[in-house]
């Protein structure tokens, strides 16, 4: 109930406007949202791909971090970045226990993504990428990153 | 909180005919329409435009729950507030809805309620554990000041939360209090064990009760009995638990440093306020125990360097021999070997030297041959019996030529070797000489190195707390053995030899023993080159197959 009427606030402000480089893809239920983002600069690791994000909500957003993943498939590849690991998990304060506060919401984690791949300039997979995508059967949020580096 | 619309509700009904007075004023400023007297809706008191009657209710209502409240009022000018949580703004509110609250300086504005949900979730207690670093502070998240709480508090809570901090606070010293109190008591205990062991139990009470004299004096307060406590007894604090690191440490080559200062802290520190005419601790002939004691760790350096000057070579040789590569014929091509197997004799011979103890042979026998391990054995022990008062180095003195005298055990050890082991002790040898020698030398060396980084640590400190049962088990043996006026202490009281005192006779036979450990080694490191050339297999006629020594 909490976090439907909020997120209907947000999709009715998701449909009306957004910034450029993200678009709602799928919304139907207030449990799971597609979003696509796109790097708008000349950033040669990400020029002309699109990126699939996969918000998951659970009954207590806003107070709750969404579960943000990249999603592959045919046309969406999951993004080199340090701070992602191939199996599409991200690695992102904002949307840890620690970082997120309900001051936060779709629009803005988006951006927060978008602006972490532009300031990006590292083609690679984290450290330990291979294993963790192995091993890892957690769910992200259940995943105790260490946020070291502040310059995302 | 659940607290704020029951206190309200009496204030508004104290003031009901001046409310009843405005109801379409109310309603014109506001975009939703309640009705004034609508008892239960707080959000048309703090929104309605102020009548006097209205303030005054409301100024007591902040007064009591939220000085913040007036800052909040401010900010809806033309817009209406947005929660930041929610994201309702106050068109949508209705009686369920909570107050309003500004907390903070910055825009943000949110419901009560959802404040406190948020702050709920921060302040849960799992994600308390996680969190650390923001413990009990809620920043706002926009401007990071802080958000103030009133909350009632309770003795119980408080208590009960602040016990348990505390007790997780504590859980680490606690746990390194233990470990660190049992570790020495152990430590206490083994030190005291060593020295009863060594000075017999007479010497050993003088030494330690001279020391633990407790303070006499009732001291003025506890710390001052500690400090007292502590200066008057350090040397047996520190002392008796550091007898058996020192031992451990001295059986390697780690504290050759400062080994030879150690005990002089302890013991001779001991004579300038201990000493009442104590004959353990003045130099004389016979030397005092401390001079003995502090002097030991020379003779030690002295003995190792000699024992490298000039046994390590033969032993490396030996050793040498016995490996699959060195040949029953080509012995003298194996001494002249170059750097290569140099380098690997050094490695054994410091893998050798770590594993110290003689259960550190096994590992040679075992990988080496099965038999010889018996061989040894019955050498060693037959060595032991035998030659226990004499020389070390008197078997290694024996040339290869001469029969050795221990023979008889060895053979008879053989046998039941054979025997005991079975398909897999013997499976090992016939393999040695076919093998081609490249390929096994490797697993050799490696075996040896995983087995002695645990092996050696265990040994040396098991070997630790034996060797002064030993030593002193020996020194009664001397005791027996020699003529009684070298160990009788003469009537006056005075001692006149050297082996007269207990301790004397310890370190004596601990000595001996060190020197007959190495004999016993080296002789097993010669022996076992001998066999080694005189290995045959034997063609199979009789009901068994097995090897036999021909040495005899």
């Amino acid at each position: 109930m909490f976090a439907s009427k909020r997120l209907s606030k947000e999709l009715t402000k998701l449909q009306d406007k957004l910034p450029p480089g993200i678009a709602l893809v799928k919304a139907d239920d207030f449990r799971e949202w597609l979003m696509d983002i796109q790097v708008m600069d000349e950033n040669p690791i990400y020029q002309g791909q699109t990126y699939r994000l996969k918000f998951t909500f659970s009954q207590s957003y806003p107070i709750e971090a969404p579960e943000v993943v990249f999603v592959r498939d045919e046309s969406h590849p999951i993004p080199m970045h340090p701070h992602i690991y191939s199996n599409g998990i991200i690695c992102l304060d904002l949307l840890d226990r620690q970082g997120w506060s309900p001051v936060h919401n779709v629009e803005s984690v988006c951006v927060s993504l978008q602006s972490m791949l532009t300031s990006n300039t590292k083609n690679e997979r984290p450290p330990g990428d291979d294993s963790f995508v192995r091993h890892n059967t957690q769910r992200p949020r259940d995943i105790n990153f260490v946020f070291h580096d502040n310059a995302v | 909180m659940a607290s704020l619309p029951p206190q309200q509700q009496p204030q508004r009904r104290a003031s009901s005919p001046a409310e009843s007075a405005r109801p379409e004023q109310s309603n014109a400023a506001r975009t939703n329409s309640f009705s004034a007297d609508s008892v239960d809706s707080q959000t048309l008191l703090l929104n309605s435009p102020p009548t006097e009657s209205v303030k005054l209710a409301e100024a007591e209502a902040t007064q009591q729950h939220a000085p913040a409240q007036t800052a909040a009022q401010s900010t809806e000018d033309n817009e209406p507030r947005r929660c930041w949580i929610c994201f309702n703004d106050e068109t949508e509110d209705d009686e369920t809805t909570s107050e309003w609250r500004s907390p903070c300086p910055c825009v943000l504005v949110a419901h009560e309620q959802c404040l406190l949900d948020w702050i709920a979730d921060m302040e849960a207690p799992d994600s308390r554990l996680r969190l650390g670093t923001t413990k009990g502070k809620i920043l706002c998240p926009q401007c990071k000041s802080e958000i103030k709480l009133v909350r009632p508090s309770n003795v119980v809570v408080d208590s009960v939360r602040l016990s348990e901090a505390v007790l997780k606070m504590m859980q680490l010293p606690v746990i390194f209090f233990f470990a660190g109190t049992a570790t020495y008591t152990t430590l206490r205990w083994f030190g005291k064990d060593i020295v009863y062991k060594i000075f017999g139990v007479q010497d050993a009470q003088t030494i330690l009760r001279h020391r633990c004299v407790p303070s006499g004096l009732p001291s003025s307060s506890i710390t001052m009995h500690l400090l007292n406590h502590v200066r008057k007894n350090w040397q047996i604090d520190f002392g008796l638990p550091a007898i058996p690191i020192i031992l451990v440490l001295s059986r390697t080559r780690i504290a050759d440093s400062f080994l030879p200062f150690l005990p002089l802290v302890f013991l001779a520190g001991g004579g300038a306020d201990g000493a009442q005419g104590d004959s353990l601790l003045q130099f004389s002939w016979p030397p005092s125990a401390a001079f003995t004691v502090a002097i030991l760790p020379y003779v030690r350096s002295i003995y190792n360097s000699y024992y490298d000057r000039f046994w390590a070579p033969h032993e490396r040789r030996w050793l040498k021999e016995v490996q699959p590569r060195a040949g029953t014929e080509d012995d003298i091509e194996a001494d002249a070997q170059g750097a290569e197997d140099d380098a690997e004799a050094i490695l054994n011979a410091i893998a050798e030297e770590d594993e110290g103890g003689e259960d550190g042979e096994d590992i040679v026998e075992v990988e080496v041959d099965v038999d010889l391990l018996f061989n040894w054995n019955g050498g060693g022990l037959a060595d032991n019996n035998n030659n226990a008062p004499e020389n070390p180095p008197a078997p290694i003195a024996r040339g290869p030529a001469a029969p050795p005298i221990d023979a008889p055990p060895v053979d008879d050890g053989v046998p039941v070797a054979a025997e005991a082991n079975g398909g897999d002790g013997a499976a090992p040898a016939p393999n040695v000489p076919q093998q081609p020698a490249q390929p096994r030398r490797p697993r050799i060396r490696h075996d040896r190195n995983n087995f002695s980084a645990s092996a050696s640590i265990v040994n040396t400190i098991l070997g630790t707390f034996i060797f002064p049962g030993l030593a002193g088990a020996l020194g009664e043996v001397l005791r027996v053995a020699l003529p009684k006026s070298w160990v009788t202490l003469p009537a006056s009281g005075k001692p006149t030899g050297f082996l007269q005192n207990i301790w004397a006779r310890s370190i004596v036979s601990g000595c001996l023993l060190v020197g007959l450990k190495d004999a016993c080694v080296l002789y097993t490191r010669w022996k076992m080159a001998q066999n080694h050339h005189q290995r045959k297999v034997l063609d199979y006629g009789g009901s068994k197959g097995k090897r036999k020594n021909k040495s005899t």
